[in-house]
């Protein structure tokens, strides 16, 4: 920014200048001289911003607006009158007129002139079109052509350091431009200042300085042209101190008074950037501005901060709250898991990643007797738990691969079965599994030991129940063979001595042979009957397709001869099925109750009725007698080993029948019951599931 | 076999461990109508080696029939049966079962093994008696008998 670095700088150094030169002026010169004459002045064609023409031809610019402005402050008049630069400065030179308001300050010209404190210092550069890349500074201007301004400074300069060998001079600077911005010629030497306002002014696109080509137009970044600096100033004929003191101290009042800022602003605001506020700006502004403002922002600030403080005091307050909350939550959840953990009735241990054993529960202790202090590592786990190396190292790798796959597809731990050695170095056999958490996880022994033995003693049971079940079939079996080889024994010889010595018996004596006889042959029909419900108990069904109709036809007839004494009259029905059963219990479950029925009735004939309906699945069959009946009362009792109505007397029979007969209906999968009331006859009925069970 | 009758006593084989039923035995057999030599041992082996003529049976003549009780020592009924069944020299004879033995499982098994018959001994002597006699008259006087070797 080296316009306005130039102005304020250069500003504060010359007002100072201009109040000293005033006020030692002012003792000696007599100002009275222009109080009531009208300064004349001029004003050249096109200097923009600092001279320029107005429509109706009178002088305008900033450095015509600055000289009326210095006037009015020493209430001097001034007139402008309006022409090329070259005529102007010989006016001025003649006498013609008094003061030029824009004179550049040169070594040459402060002989034919008086300067007043310069209130102005610009920077001269060379513009080129836009395309042109063969000028970089004044160094290449040597063999290129050359526009300046007649008279202008850039002229005496240019002339001074011989910086061309063709040199085009023009009247006015618009001229030169538009000569350039038309191909013609190949630079123009001027101000920057100018010549940028030039520019804009003329709307030329094609033509740039030499210092903006790596910046903005308005911010050369290169060192100006060496000894091209100017300074302008206020200029009065040779020898006018009087005028000169007057015009330096008006200067040093308008812009101790601001007049000067404002006409700057006024002029060269539309083409300068916004300045940056210098440091004194700032400091004033800091002072009355941002100050308050800032206080004003710190009371504002301080009660939104504790209003602001007071809330998050408030939120930090129930984030404790709501923390101690999540971790009484928390401690509870643990606890919970810890009193889970540890009252688990299987064994459990709770394994970090990193190898270390965090907790084992203490069924894990009472079961295999280890505790934590025991085995801290998985390492110690590994040395205590399998003392084989070589199974230990079987074991080290399953586990690894189950926890890896488990880990893997994110399931439990696959079961595996290990043989682990107590403390007590008991082995046992146990199925390890578990369940990976994060980077722990937490091993569940299922001790197999236990169901081992349970099955072992179970196996054992089962050949113990089998070996006696097998004893007893076998006790029965020999029980009633071999009662009654000497039963027969006992009985034989009595019957051998009665018919052999006949003569020497008296009745008595025979009476006595006849009832051991009898209590002889009842007790083997008890062998044999107890024999039978024996073999029911224990013996293999053999399950055949058996004809009833024809099982129950065959009874009928040994019925017959059985009980010759009675008249008997058997109807069986004709729709009696084909069964799945086992032929000889069926067939002794309808022997046993068509010989009650014969057996147990009065009446003459005897008369039996067999017959059976079906359900969808099962027989229902019935035997039906119109015999003595049994009082309901007996009607569970009967079914009961060893359990009779009668005596011996009035029905002999063993109390086995009917219990043989229920027996044999429970392995068939049926039931067995009666109806009968005393006197009306009694009927059995007993079910076949129409499908087999099977075991 | 009533042809030769007069000539030599039929030949009986009792195989019977128990010396009661042996003497019922021998008493109902007593008032047989037919003249025979009953031979009675008391287990399987020595019924085997009397039938092989074996050691001190090796004088004995060969039977016509045996009467064999199913439950015996050291060799028991089934067994003895079973042999007799696989002997060529022996496969002919007839056999009769005479046991005190009522199971349905004896009976199928001691037919399947081959016997010819099967008797159940009754407790009562009288009726033992008549049933000897039966047995009796059946083998000795009804049927025709494969003729003795010797």
């Amino acid at each position: 920014m080296l316009f306005f670095f130039s102005r304020s700088s250069f500003l504060f150094f010359l007002w100072m200048l201009c109040v000293l030169a005033s006020s030692a002026a002012a003792e000696d010169l007599d100002h009275g001289k222009y109080l009531h004459t009208t300064l004349k002045s001029a004003s050249e064609l096109d200097y923009p911003p600092f001279a320029v023409v107005r429509e109706d031809g009178s002088a305008n610019g900033f450095s015509v607006d600055l000289l009326k402005a210095v006037a009015a402050a020493m209430n001097i008049p001034v007139d402008f009158s309006v022409g090329p630069w070259h005529e102007i400065k010989n006016q001025l030179t003649n006498g013609q007129i008094d003061v030029l308001p824009f004179v550049s300050y040169s070594e040459d010209r402060n002989r034919v002139f008086d300067f007043s404190a310069s209130y102005m210092r610009l920077h001269g550069t060379i513009f080129v079109r836009d395309n042109e890349v063969s000028i970089q500074s004044e160094a290449d201007l040597k063999q290129k052509q050359v526009i300046v301004m007649r008279g202008d400074n850039a002229h005496e300069y240019a002339v001074k350091n011989h910086l061309t060998d063709t040199l085009i001079l023009t009247d006015t600077y618009e001229q030169a431009l538009q000569l350039l911005s038309s191909g013609r010629h190949d630079a123009v030497l001027m101000l920057q200042l100018v010549g940028t306002q030039l520019l804009k002014k003329l709307d030329i696109q094609n033509v740039v300085s030499i210092h903006s080509f790596k910046e903005t137009n308005l911010r050369p970044v290169g060192k100006p042209l060496s000894g091209y600096e100017q300074k302008f100033s206020f200029a009065v004929t040779e020898g006018n101190k009087e005028l000169l003191a007057l015009l330096n101290e008006g200067l040093a009042i308008v812009i101790a008074n601001g007049q000067y800022n404002e006409l700057y602003d006024k002029w060269f605001s539309p083409i300068l950037p916004l300045p940056k506020p210098g440091w004194k700006e700032l400091v004033k502004a800091l002072t009355f501005i941002v100050m308050p403002i800032l206080f004003l922002a710190a009371i504002i600030g301080l009660w939104i901060m504790k209003k602001e403080i007071a809330r998050k005091t408030k939120h930090l307050r129930q984030e404790v709250q709501d923390r101690n909350l999540a971790e009484q939550t928390l401690q509870k959840s643990e606890s919970k898991f810890r009193m889970l953990f540890h009252s688990a009735a299987i064994p459990m241990c709770f394994v970090k990643d990193d190898g270390s054993i965090l907790d084992i529960n203490s069924k894990l202790t009472q079961v295999f007797g280890y505790t934590l202090a025991d085995i801290p590592t998985l390492d110690h786990w590994w040395e205590k738990v399998y003392p084989d190396p070589k199974y230990r190292q079987w074991v080290r790798s399953t586990w690894a691969d189950a926890v890896t796959r488990a880990k893997t597809f994110h399931i439990d731990i696959d079961p595996v079965e290990y043989q682990m050695t107590c403390k007590n170095n008991e082995i046992r056999n146990v199925i390890i599994s578990g369940t990976v958490l994060h980077d722990h996880f937490l091993a569940t022994f299922v001790d197999l030991t236990e169901r081992l033995n349970m099955e072992a003693s179970l196996k054992q049971t089962l050949a113990d129940l089998e070996k006696s079940n097998a004893a007893l079939q076998q006790f029965a079996y020999v029980a009633s063979h071999d009662l009654q080889e000497p039963l027969r024994a006992v009985v034989g010889f009595l019957q051998l001595l009665e018919s052999r010595f006949t003569n020497h018996l008296d009745e008595k004596a025979k009476h006595y042979i006849e009832r051991a006889v009898n209590a002889g042959t009842r007790m083997q029909s008890l062998i044999n009957d107890l024999l039978r419900l024996s073999r029911v108990n224990t013996q293999e069904l053999v399950l055949k397709a058996t004809d009833l109709h024809r099982v129950v036809n065959d009874i009928a007839e040994t019925l017959t001869s059985a009980f010759q004494e009675k008249q008997i009259q058997v109807t069986v029905s004709s729709d009696l099925p084909m069964v799945i059963v086992d032929r000889i219990q069926i067939t002794s479950l309808f022997q046993n109750l068509m010989t009650n029925a014969v057996k147990y009735n009065e009446n003459c004939p005897a008369v039996i009725e067999i017959g059976c309906r079906d359900t969808a699945d099962e027989y229902i069959f019935h035997v039906k007698d119109n015999g003595i009946g049994i009082d309901p009362q007996f009607h569970e009792r009967i079914f009961m080993i060893f359990q009779r109505l009668h005596t011996r007397q009035e029905y002999s029979g063993t109390g086995i029948g009917l219990a043989l007969c229920q027996k044999i209906i429970d392995r068939h999968h049926g039931r067995i019951w009666l109806e009968s009331s005393q006197n009306e006859g009694t009927t059995f009925f007993f079910t076949l599931p129409k499908q087999r069970k099977t075991k | 076999m009533t042809d030769n009758n007069s000539i030599s006593p039929a030949q009986v084989l009792l195989v019977e461990d128990n010396i009661d039923d042996v003497e019922l035995t021998l008493e109902a057999l007593k008032d047989s109508k037919v003249r025979m030599d009953v031979h009675v041992v008391s287990d399987g082996i020595a019924a085997m080696k009397f039938l092989r003529r074996q050691g001190e049976y090796a004088n004995k003549p060969r039977p016509d029939l045996i009467l064999l009780d199913l439950n015996l020592p050291l060799m028991d009924g089934r067994e003895v049966l079973k042999t007799v069944r696989n002997d060529p020299d022996l496969t002919d004879l007839p056999v009769v079962v005479l046991t005190t033995s009522q199971s349905e499982e004896d009976v199928c098994k001691a037919y399947k093994l081959h016997a010819n018959c099967y008797i159940s001994k009754p407790v009562d002597f009288k009726q033992f008696s008549e049933i000897v006699k039966q047995i009796e008259g059946f083998w000795f006087q009804l049927v025709k008998l494969p003729r003795r070797s010797e």
